[in-house]
């Protein structure tokens, strides 16, 4: 992913999601969304979340501080460090690319908890 | 032994920032310290990221002491510290061995400087630091904080952990401890009694250095572990017993009562939570020194992240039994083998020194990403069958609290960063490694601190 492609992407997060916020960690570029919500059947309703753009991945990588329960059964998840902070990582193959919008992204891989 | 505010200097550019503020020349010599920080639940760290050692043509000439430098390099200094998102520390040299002060001029060059510094970069702290051979001295700034602290800690890192200032004491305690520095005194005493060190994972390694950690009175351990002890533990260590089965006791809980046997003057701090989950991270960010004994890459790669982010000497301990056939449960053991790392921020960390790679840490999660790690390790122990492995564990956290005794007292002239153990033949030897120039967590991890959000 190139740099301008992750500055248009940031760009798109922060207008479309109020208070999201950016920051650059390392090589990376990493966009906080205050807020995201879940599907209905999801308990919590909605989390904060947190898109990390790598230059030298396709796709951004998704994290959510906390994984739902879907219909009371919690998904398979693990942990992961990021920006020295803890979020929640989870396995979604979502088919996107650079064509596509930020927004896309999060709101597919919020599918996962359909 | 709140922190309140300390300043930390990695190991690389501490040798260099000490030779360039006292080189002799017509001016003043003035270095600049590019700064990150980090807020703990007990104070604020301030992470020199970078140097920059200005030209001799930035500097014009002055009537009062001190030096002064020309607009336009101050302009690039603040551009440079803006596109990083950084502060700005200006770091200069008081010679003479008592303690130093800033000067008059020194003092109003820093309350004029700073609040602009502040203005342009309002995210990060900046200050004004006079070092002197065994003391500092001078002006931080907060971010968003109006007025200038004089109190604060500098630590640096060379084969052991220096702090300014230093504990009071006599000047004989002063050379008994320049001299023996492991004879019970009031130097050696006090700087084991300011220390918090953090030991991850309280299985077979990490209680026995939990434990010895706690003979040689380190002021506070914290203890991270979510597990509660089983039987397989009775085989790693010898720091668990039978009741603390039998009435299913956290690890945790079972060291601390153990610890209090040692030692009750010491505080015992109980995180029942894994790396990398926010409890343990907050433990881990207070903490003066990390000892991971934990056994997996992943959790390794994350103790060495936040180690390095926050500039934390962090020694690494692990045991593993090698198989000829890791796929038969029979096979006969062809190795017994431990390692012993020493990280001293600034110096070589475990990517450097190839322990960690990302080919090793993703195969450890089967090949996929973090949600399948927790299915891949319980897999795999369940694969391995409990061993009688508590002496060679033994011997790790022998080796790694003696690591941590050279970090706090530099009773050794260098502190080995790698050492191997070869439980087969009972020996020890030395690995030489090497910083990785190219190593990307040193480049981008090391001192970043917390992130500055915009």
């Amino acid at each position: 992913m190139t740099e301008k492609t992750i500055e248009r992407l940031t760009a798109e997060l922060k207008n479309s999601y109020q208070g999201a916020v950016t920051t650059k960690d390392g090589g990376s570029t990493l966009v906080r969304l205050p807020e995201v919500h879940f599907a209905p059947s999801c308990q919590p309703e909605s989390a904060s979340a947190m898109v990390g753009f790598d230059p030298a991945k396709p796709k951004p990588d998704f994290y959510v501080k906390v994984i739902p329960a879907v219909r009371g059964v919690q998904p398979q998840h693990g942990n992961s460090l990021i920006g020295g902070d803890n979020w929640c990582t989870f396995s979604y193959n979502l088919s996107w690319d650079e064509e596509h919008t930020a927004v896309q992204f999060v709101e597919g891989m919020l599918r996962r908890f359909a | 032994m709140s922190v309140g505010v300390e300043v930390r200097i990695p190991l690389h550019l501490w040798g260099r920032l000490w030779d360039e503020v006292r080189r002799p020349g017509p001016d003043e010599p003035v270095v600049f310290g590019l700064v990150s920080h980090g807020q703990t639940s007990d104070g604020t760290l301030v992470l020199v990221r970078d140097i920059i050692v200005p030209p001799t043509t930035a500097f014009v000439r002055s009537t009062t002491h001190g030096a002064k430098w020309t607009g336009a390099y101050n302009i690039s200094l603040l551009n440079e510290a803006m596109e990083h998102r950084l502060g700005i520390l200006i770091f200069h040299y008081h010679a003479g061995t008592d303690q130093v002060r800033m000067s008059q001029d020194d003092e109003q060059s820093a309350r004029e400087l700073l609040p602009i510094f502040q203005m342009v970069a309002p995210g990060r702290p900046h200050g004004s630091i006079v070092l002197g051979e065994s003391s500092a001295s001078g002006l931080i700034l907060l971010p968003d904080a109006s007025h200038l602290l004089k109190d604060f800690r500098l630590r640096f890192f060379s084969d052991a952990v220096r702090t300014f200032p230093q504990t009071e004491v006599s000047p004989s305690d002063l050379v008994l401890h320049r001299r023996q520095p492991l004879v019970d005194g009031a130097v050696t005493r006090s700087r084991l009694a300011n220390m918090v060190v953090a030991v991850v994972g309280l299985s077979g390694g990490g209680t026995q250095v939990a434990t010895q950690l706690a003979g040689l009175g380190i002021g506070e351990i914290i203890g991270i572990d979510a597990q509660r002890v089983t039987r397989d533990n009775l085989l790693a260590t010898d720091e668990f017993g039978w009741a603390d089965i039998l009435l299913r006791r956290r690890k945790t809980a079972a060291l601390r009562s153990k610890v209090w046997w040692i030692n009750r003057q010491i505080r015992f701090t109980a995180v029942d939570a894994l790396v990398p989950e926010k409890p343990a991270i907050d433990a881990l960010k207070r903490a003066d020194l990390i000892v991971g004994c934990v056994n997996n890459l992943n959790a390794r790669a994350d103790v060495q992240e936040i180690a390095w982010r926050y500039c934390i000497p962090y020694v690494d301990i692990g045991l593993g039994l090698y198989p000829f056939d890791p796929d038969d449960g029979l096979s006969e053991i062809a190795a017994i083998g431990g390692n012993v790392c020493a990280a001293v921020p600034g110096g070589a960390c475990l990517w450097c020194t190839g322990f960690l790679t990302d080919e090793k840490v993703q195969r450890e999660s089967g090949g996929g990403d973090r949600s399948y790690l927790r299915t891949a390790i319980a897999a795999r122990n369940g694969r391995n069958s409990a061993a009688y492995v508590a002496t060679f564990n033994g011997v790790l956290a022998g080796l790694a609290v003696s690591d941590v005794l050279q970090l706090i007292l530099g009773y050794a002239p260098a502190l080995a960063v790698r050492k191997q153990y070869d439980a087969l033949s009972g020996t020890v030897s030395e690995v030489v490694v090497k910083k990785d120039p190219q190593c990307s967590t040193c480049s981008s991890v090391l001192a970043a601190g917390d992130p500055l959000w915009q």
